[in-house]
């Protein structure tokens, strides 16, 4: 027991070791501190080791007496971390905070000593080592064993009088489950019943060729070739063939207005042959079959600007000199047939459509209307309809007047379809009708005048018919 | 089936104009043409410019008799 007088050790009794180290609780520090008898203070004991280490450990019991206070300390597992001398103080708290600490004193752990139960959670246990090394003997000595085994077997083997001697024979070797030649055929003539015994025999014959049979189909067969005759080809073409055969084979020259000038089926051309001079031509169409061109063969055309040519460069001569060097020569492969063609005369739809057409002609129909004053109250036509075709600035007009029963010396219409030119008006038409009253007719602008020169009588549904041109204004 | 009639005022001057009516049927929204072409003349003389009041539509007349003007630019011709 240690005795304070308040905070001050003064008197130790019995006591120099309070316990071991680890989990032993075989040891009681008891404590009595004097003048302090306050049931409402709480205490702690501190624990400071010789590494540094500190612990703090609640009492077992407290108790007052009215004179001072005695503590029991029942070292428990774990309590004591390092045996030695350490340091112990008690602190005393109450509700309302720091109440004392006592001065400090030493005490004494000792160190537990090793048990056999302990052994495996202590690394450095001897048994451990020991039992260790005998664990690994033992795997050694299996090894050994082992391997004594395999030996034994290798001797075994080695045994020369288990050998067979050097023979030529499996039956020498002592063979006994080796091929069974009686059992082989070394002939087709040795095959019998083929259907059941050799089924793949049957199945050969049915579905392969003899070396006979396919002989005699390979002599069918061409060798390898690289022509059409080659492969003994008769109703093709060859190449060389289908360029002439298929080739428009017309060479020809345009001017600048791809009007053509002239053209040659010849398979060559020269200075003179074909257009030599010629200062209209403006381009050249040269057909496949046409292979040469010749010296001076466009020698002076000065206008020459393309020469399109339907075979590719290796497929003509041009001998030098022959095309003006300011005219483009344009090649075309084996192939584009006729393509060049159709480039020379790439301009030629702009010539056409400046040309008539179909859309350039209008026709139609109408009715003319009576002017003259005496026909409309005499009612003197009983109709007078046309038909026009226009044609660019001209059109012809058709007409039919019907009369109903009168005399009249001239009738003026208007509704021409076209106004017709100051010239047109010159443009006398002499016509007659179904009766052969003749007449003069002409138009003015719009006006269709019919001068009959005198009074002329018609009778009922004389008919006159007739045709006019006028230039349209 | 509707006949749907065009009216085109050509060649229109001060002094004359020549009209041409082209009638259309339309068939899955394209226009065919159908029947003739009608087509009459007019001088700008009074009876034409009668006449043509008769001919056409007030609209189109009125397009005509702007560019001719309120009085008549051509005499009436003589035989």
């Amino acid at each position: 027991m240690i005795i304070y007088q308040m905070k001050k050790p003064i008197e130790c009794i019995g006591t120099d070791c309070v316990g071991v180290t680890g989990d032993n609780i075989a040891y009681t520090q008891d404590f009595y501190i004097k003048g302090v008898s306050d049931e409402s203070i709480t205490y702690t004991i501190h624990l400071r080791f010789a590494d540094g280490s500190v612990n703090s450990v609640s009492p077992s019991t407290v108790r007052t007496d009215g004179e001072g206070t005695g503590i029991s300390w029942v070292v428990k597992k774990n309590d004591i971390f390092t045996h030695g001398y350490f340091e112990v103080q008690i602190e005393g708290r109450n509700s309302t905070g720091l109440v004392f600490q006592t001065e400090i004193v030493k005490l004494y752990a000792d160190e537990s000593l090793p048990i056999e139960d302990k052994e495996y959670e202590n690394p450095n246990s001897e048994t451990l080592h020991l039992r260790e090394e005998a664990y690994n003997a033992l795997e050694e000595i299996k090894a050994q064993q082992n391997q004594i085994e395999q030996n034994l077997d290798l001797i075994e083997q080695s045994d020369l009088s288990a050998k067979a001697d050097k023979a030529t024979t499996l039956a020498g070797y002592g063979i006994t489950d080796g091929e069974n030649l009686s059992n082989k055929v070394f002939g087709k003539n040795e095959i019998t019943d083929e259907e059941s015994n050799y089924p793949s025999i049957g199945y050969l014959k049915n579905f392969y060729y003899e070396y006979s049979e396919v002989d005699e189909l390979l002599l069918k067969k061409a060798d390898k070739g690289t022509t059409l005759s080659g492969y003994g080809i008769t109703d093709a073409y060859t190449k060389e063939q289908a360029k002439n055969l298929f080739g428009l084979n017309i060479s020809v020259v345009f001017d600048e207005n791809f009007n053509p000038l002239k053209y040659t089926e010849s398979a060559s051309i020269s200075a003179g042959s074909f257009a030599t001079g010629n200062k209209k031509i403006k381009t050249a169409y040269i057909a496949k079959n046409l292979r040469y061109i010749g010296g001076g063969a466009f020698a002076n055309c000065d206008n020459l600007t393309d020469v399109y040519i339907d075979n590719p460069p290796e497929g003509i001569t041009i001998a030098s000199g022959s095309i003006p060097s300011t005219a483009t020569i344009h090649y075309n492969s084996d192939f584009n047939d006729n393509k060049n063609l159709i480039a020379a005369l790439i301009n030629l739809n702009s010539q056409v459509s400046a040309k008539y057409d179909s859309s350039n002609i209008e026709e139609g129909s109408g009715t003319l209307t009576v002017y003259t004053p005496a026909a409309v109250e005499s009612n003197l036509v009983k109709s007078c309809t046309f038909r026009y075709q226009k044609t660019g600035n001209t059109a012809n007009i058709f007409f039919s007047v019907v009369f109903n029963e009168g005399s009249i010396s001239y009738l003026q219409f208007t509704g021409l379809p076209f106004i017709a030119k100051n010239e047109s008006d010159q443009n006398r038409h002499i016509a007659a009708t179904n009766k052969q009253n003749q007449v003069i007719v002409y138009p003015v602008g719009s006006w269709l005048t019919l001068n009959f020169n005198g009074t002329k009588t018609f009778s009922q549904d004389e008919t006159l018919n007739g045709v006019i041109t006028i230039l349209i204004n | 089936m509707e006949i749907k009639e065009k009216i085109t005022l050509d060649m229109l001057t001060s002094d004359s104009v020549s009209i041409l009516k082209q009638q259309y049927i339309t068939i899955d929204g394209t226009d065919i043409k159908v029947g003739d072409n009608i087509r009459n003349a007019y001088m700008n003389t009074q009876s034409d410019r009668d006449n043509l009041k008769d001919a056409l539509p007030e609209d189109f007349y009125n397009a005509v008799i702007s560019v001719w003007g309120s009085v008549p630019s051509v005499s009436e011709p003589t035989a």
